[in-house]
């Protein structure tokens, strides 16, 4: 109970914390200043370092960042739509949809922005919300000291000798799910007809090592030596890599599952002059660029942008990106996926 | 008379209440209110808030699914609180045998854990567990075992993180039980020919019995929520109240069954609390009157 009380204490704290920073944002509202989420990790140490000084540069405005998931960014608005607490928030695919029905963002005003003509077409949005800012990757992750040959396609990691070494993930992230998804069309099924991904991921559990309550724990069982193959996002593994885990991407020769994230704008933001100035400096060809340079390795959207380093070993340029991988059509499955969630839970177990 | 002090000390209470309305307003801004509000939540028939009705806890009760967690869950509660409980005697009685300057060092060492946070002591567990962790690397270079076991992700692992990590909550009231003990009916049950075992069994455990119920209902109300430890220790694969409610509100974003589980969680947890409490107390005047 002890443990109970501390954590509400601490969250009493960090929500007057936050009040406090808000406030203060709310009174410094003439000088300019919005609030943006990132995801946790990599991407807020990106998005601070690179972001944050363009921001400023351009607008002359400050912007503070929040690292949320995904899902807790749309509670939080709902709980305060009047005032949301951000201003500009990130979603992939799947919970982008759940925003646009809850009917928590603004539409993005193409016509005055000034990165949107570098965009391809996959990457706006066709119903005019704001564009895919950045893509992650979906390939398999493996460990290259024990699995000298690199895998080729999803099919190894039902290979018998990986007994006992492969990782997976449940559905409750875009990671489960696109991975999911795959396996149910490589399997006869389809992006609605999930059934033989189910019994796919079914053969697959004598060879399940472990099952990760999120992507982020996924990739930190390759460090911890608990797996050697896993499917994970290539930002993931890109990073680990550089910090001398022992961890290798492969694509598979069906192609990589693209998953699209954008930066949305919040319905009755602080400033929505600012909010856009903030997605065109994410968009423009200097901060991707930023972004995309080691050790952030982030994918960029504007076509502008040219690949290098790590990341032209899994893609040539952003128009190779969209064309020689797969991409999702979330619209058609988000209906679906909190019944596959809780279905996953239930029935995958080792 | 009688009635007059009554009445001073009843105008007494109300002034020394004042005090404490601050804290009152906030309890109930901050428990009652989000409290009424998940209960009303829970009441709505699908995720999109349109009509009202029980369904929630009818889909609650129709599947076995959610009993299974449910029933896990308090499992793991009394397996880590019965846990740490068998682990705070001895170290009580270590304590209450010591000397001044030992007696420091264990206090020490019993709150040093409570000044870290939990994260960081269920990762120091992730290293001690793991297939490449302190248990393994020692019993495969001992030769003792050929092949890395799964300590981590599995129910005895987190069964034993838990006990760990809680253990403070455990040993300080026991410690404070045992140092209350009449040294006299120690000395008194020994002159009269009683073994060790026989003067724990008989004098010190039912003496210490308040001291331990009270430990034994922290740890089991701090284990059953201790949704950073559970998850990090026991993975996705052991699926329990806190991550599944988390599942239902976040990931499903079906807010009235994550309400509904919430509720249910909670009275089942307050239901064994004060039914532990309540036998306790009747057992506890047996031990006054003794």
């Amino acid at each position: 109970m002890l443990q109970l009380t501390r954590r509400a204490l601490f969250g009493c704290g960090s929500t007057l914390f936050a009040a406090g920073i808000l406030g203060r944002s709310r009174l410094a509202h003439a000088a300019g200043s919005i609030v943006a989420t990132t995801y946790p990790g990599s991407f807020d140490e990106a998005f601070k370092s690179v972001v944050g000084p363009a921001f400023a540069k351009n607008s002359g405005g400050s912007v503070t960042f929040s690292p949320l998931l995904n899902v807790d960014q749309i509670g939080k608005i709902q709980a305060s739509r009047n005032a949301p607490p951000f201003d500009i928030v990130l979603f992939d695919e799947g919970p982008l949809i759940a925003a646009i029905e809850a009917g928590i963002l603004d539409k993005f005003p193409a016509d005055k922005s000034k990165s949107f003509s570098d965009i391809p077409e996959a990457f706006r949005h066709p119903a005019g919300y704001a564009p895919v800012i950045t893509v992650q990757l979906i390939g398999i992750a493996y460990n290259p000291k024990k699995i000298t040959t690199p895998p080729t396609s999803w099919e190894d990691l039902w290979k018998p000798e990986y007994k006992g070494r492969v990782g997976i993930t449940g559905m409750a992230s875009s990671l489960g799910t696109a991975f999911m998804v795959e396996i149910a069309k490589m399997n006869g099924g389809s992006d609605t007809n999930i059934e033989p991904a189910f019994d796919a991921i079914k053969r697959l559990l004598p060879n399940v090592g472990a099952i990760a309550a999120s992507p982020g724990a996924l990739a930190a069982l390759f460090q911890q030596g608990e797996i050697d193959i896993a499917f994970n996002y290539w930002n993931n593994v890109a990073l680990l890599a550089a910090k001398g885990v022992d961890v290798a991407f492969a694509k598979p020769k069906s192609g990589a599952v693209v998953v699209r994230t954008s930066a949305q704008i919040v319905q009755n933001n602080q400033d929505p002059k600012l909010a856009l100035e903030y997605l065109d400096t994410v968009m423009s060809p200097a901060v991707q660029m930023g972004l995309e340079a080691a050790p952030w390795v982030m994918m960029p959207t504007n076509k502008k942008v040219q690949l290098t380093g790590a990341n032209l070993a899994v893609a040539r340029s952003v128009d190779d990106l969209v064309s020689n991988n797969t991409l999702l059509d979330w619209t058609r499955f988000q209906p679906l996926r909190g019944g596959w969630i809780t279905r996953f839970s239930k029935e995958v177990k080792i | 008379m009688a009635v007059q002090r009554a009445d001073s000390r009843a105008s007494v209470d109300t002034r020394e209440l004042l005090p404490a309305l601050p804290l009152a307003v906030l309890f109930l801004l901050s428990f009652l209110v989000p409290l009424l509000m998940l209960i009303f939540v829970s009441l709505f028939r699908t995720p999109q808030f349109d009509e009202m009705g029980a369904d929630q806890y009818v889909r609650f009760l129709s599947d076995g699914f959610n009993l299974q967690v449910l029933l896990d869950t308090l499992a793991l509660g009394v397996e880590v609180a019965t846990l740490t409980l068998v682990l705070a005697y001895p170290l009580g009685l270590v304590y209450v045998a010591a000397g001044p300057l030992a007696r420091t060092l264990i206090t020490f060492l019993i709150l040093l854990p409570l000044l870290t946070s939990t994260v960081v002591r269920t990762f120091a567990w992730i290293v001690i567990l793991g297939r490449e962790g302190i248990v393994n690397s020692a019993m495969l270079g001992l030769g003792l075992w050929h092949e890395p076991a799964r300590l981590l992700y599995s129910w005895g692992g987190l069964v034993i993180a838990l006990a760990q990590i809680q253990l403070p909550l455990m040993a300080l009231p026991v410690i404070n039980s045992l140092l209350r003990i009449n040294e006299d009916l120690l000395k008194a049950a020994k002159g009269l020919g009683a073994g060790r075992l026989r003067v724990f069994l008989t004098l010190i455990l039912p003496l210490t019995m308040p001291g331990a119920i009270a430990g034994w209902l922290l740890v089991f109300a701090a284990a059953v929520t201790a949704f950073i430890t559970q998850t990090l220790v026991g993975g996705g694969r052991i699926i329990l109240m806190p991550l599944y409610i988390y599942q239902q509100a976040m990931g499903v974003q079906d807010w009235p069954f994550s309400a509904a589980l919430s509720l249910i969680f909670t009275v089942a947890v307050v239901g064994i609390v004060t039914l532990v409490g309540t036998l306790s107390r009747r057992f506890m005047r047996g031990v006054d009157a003794a």
